[in-house]
């Protein structure tokens, strides 16, 4: 019998096709690798910014919460689409309204607020004349009204302040600032309500309202979005759809489920609009602890 | 015993090797315009960074008057029809416009915002643009806040199909002014 030294063509053929059939299987893995990589990179900053807010519950004994919304972008005029981005907001707790001034400006205080603890308010114009006014102005932040009750987060437009003089703007009690029939300067945080905006909470606002800020930001990947459905309300250049809150007790436990629906989105034209491909849960954060 | 190649099996190999080389080849202009395409997409991320943090950098600077700030939101207070939006809605998608005439938009456009805020707190300018990309900014107040977008690409027609470079900026001005 002669001894086979060769291969033969249908096993070469054989061969090509079989490499063929798995490159083509690999090539497809491959992306359907990175497309899960990306949801999984996702789901994992979700879950950091939720494990970020139920940490600080724990450590700060403060409630604390995550707020979920698409931020909307008008590009264009109405018929065009605005463009989405998935933002979540870490929130701490940082005080109540203990009460509300709405004269000459909406005004939330805080007359018990330990001013060294949460955010830094810059103490900037401490000039004399500066010191006369009323207050030690700051900048401009969100203020998130916390809604335990109806589990939601809204949020207002405000200046911080911290109020030196807290007579020179009417208080709401005016005994609070007079000690044995003389004026008082008590520093207390105050918010005032930024003027030319409409926000959610910004009418809502009542004493008793536990108030906070952000201590923890993430945006979604540019074709990610929170919840299922693509947001198209928009009536002014910039928007917020509120998609989902998330609280923590003050030891760290949370009030209801921990996780959010994220999707991933396709631009279909030119236009930018968008159509959902697949939706995911974000991972859960453990919560046993 | 077999000693030689045949001419069959010569011409056989010769045929696979060269549908190997001809694939390879094939492959060429793939991979350098996927280069191409890598460096375009570094090159407009770069770009879009440049210019959102540009923008952002000036927009927090503590010594805007807060009355300049509300007044660059109304200008664009018949919006969506005017104001920083305004290149976008003026027929883009109906004739795509130069990438010349949209970079020299998105100049027109950051020197309109940087006027506005009342000069240029950090001396910062437009960053020079890679020639022929098309880019998009939008720059929306409202209330104390700013949302910055930018788009770039080397394909006009596909601007609002690239990724969004999105920040948003808090007004840190002077609330007495």
């Amino acid at each position: 019998m002669m001894k086979r030294q060769a291969f033969t063509l249908l096993e070469l053929l054989m061969v090509v096709a079989v490499m063929g059939l798995l490159g083509t299987v690999s090539t497809a893995g491959y992306y359907a690798a990175v497309s899960s990589m990306e949801v999984r990179g996702a789901k994992e900053s979700v879950a950091s910014v939720i494990q970020a807010a139920q940490q600080r519950a724990a450590t700060d004994h403060v409630p604390t919460g995550v707020y979920f919304y698409n931020q909307l972008l008008r590009e264009g005029s109405v018929s065009h689409n605005a463009s989405v981005v998935g933002v979540a907001v870490a929130v701490r707790a940082g005080g109540r309204v203990s009460c509300v001034i709405d004269k000459g400006g909406k005004y939330l205080v805080d007359e018990f607020s330990d001013l060294d603890r949460g955010r830094k308010v810059q103490r900037r114009n401490m000039s004399a004349q500066d010191r006369s006014d009323l207050n030690n102005r700051s900048s401009s932040m969100r203020l998130y009204r916390i809604d335990t009750t109806n589990k939601k987060i809204e949020v207002s437009e405000v200046f911080d302040y911290v109020v030196e003089r807290i007579d020179n703007i009417d208080t709401c009690d005016e005994s609070f600032a007079t000690v044995g029939g003389a004026t008082t300067n008590i520093a207390s945080y105050a918010y005032q309500i930024a003027d030319g905006t409409s926000n959610s909470a910004d009418s809502k606002w009542r004493a008793g309202d536990l108030y906070g800020y952000e201590i923890a930001v993430i945006q979604l990947p540019h074709n990610m979005i929170f919840g299922k459905t693509i947001p198209t309300s928009l009536n002014s250049p910039i928007a917020d759809e509120p998609v989902k809150s998330v609280f923590f007790r003050t030891d760290g436990s949370p009030r209801g489920s921990t996780s959010v629906s994220l999707s991933t989105c396709r631009t279909t034209g030119a236009n930018g609009a968008l159509s959902v491909i697949s939706t995911y849960q974000s991972d859960q954060v453990d919560t046993s602890n | 015993m077999k000693k030689a190649f045949t001419l069959l099996e010569v011409n056989l190999a010769m045929f696979v090797m060269a549908m190997g080389v001809l694939s390879m080849i094939a492959l060429y202009p793939l991979g350098f315009r996927e280069a191409d395409q890598s460096r375009e997409d570094v090159a407009a991320a770069a770009y879009c960074e440049s210019v959102m943090n540009s923008l952002a950098a000036a927009l927090t600077a503590t010594n805007i008057p807060w009355s300049r700030w509300q007044s660059l939101g109304n200008d664009q207070a018949t919006f969506p029809d005017k104001g920083w939006s305004d290149y976008f809605v003026d027929n883009y998608f109906a004739t795509p416009k130069s990438s010349s005439a949209m970079r020299g938009q998105v100049n027109s456009t950051f020197q309109q915002v940087i006027s506005g805020i009342g000069g240029n707190p950090y001396s910062v300018s437009a960053p020079s643009q890679p020639r022929g990309l098309a880019c998009g900014l939008v720059v929306a107040f409202t209330g104390t806040r700013c949302a910055i977008g930018v788009r770039a690409t080397r394909r006009p027609a596909m601007l609002l199909a690239q990724p969004l470079f999105f920040t948003e900026v808090n007004f840190q001005g002077d609330l007495d002014k």
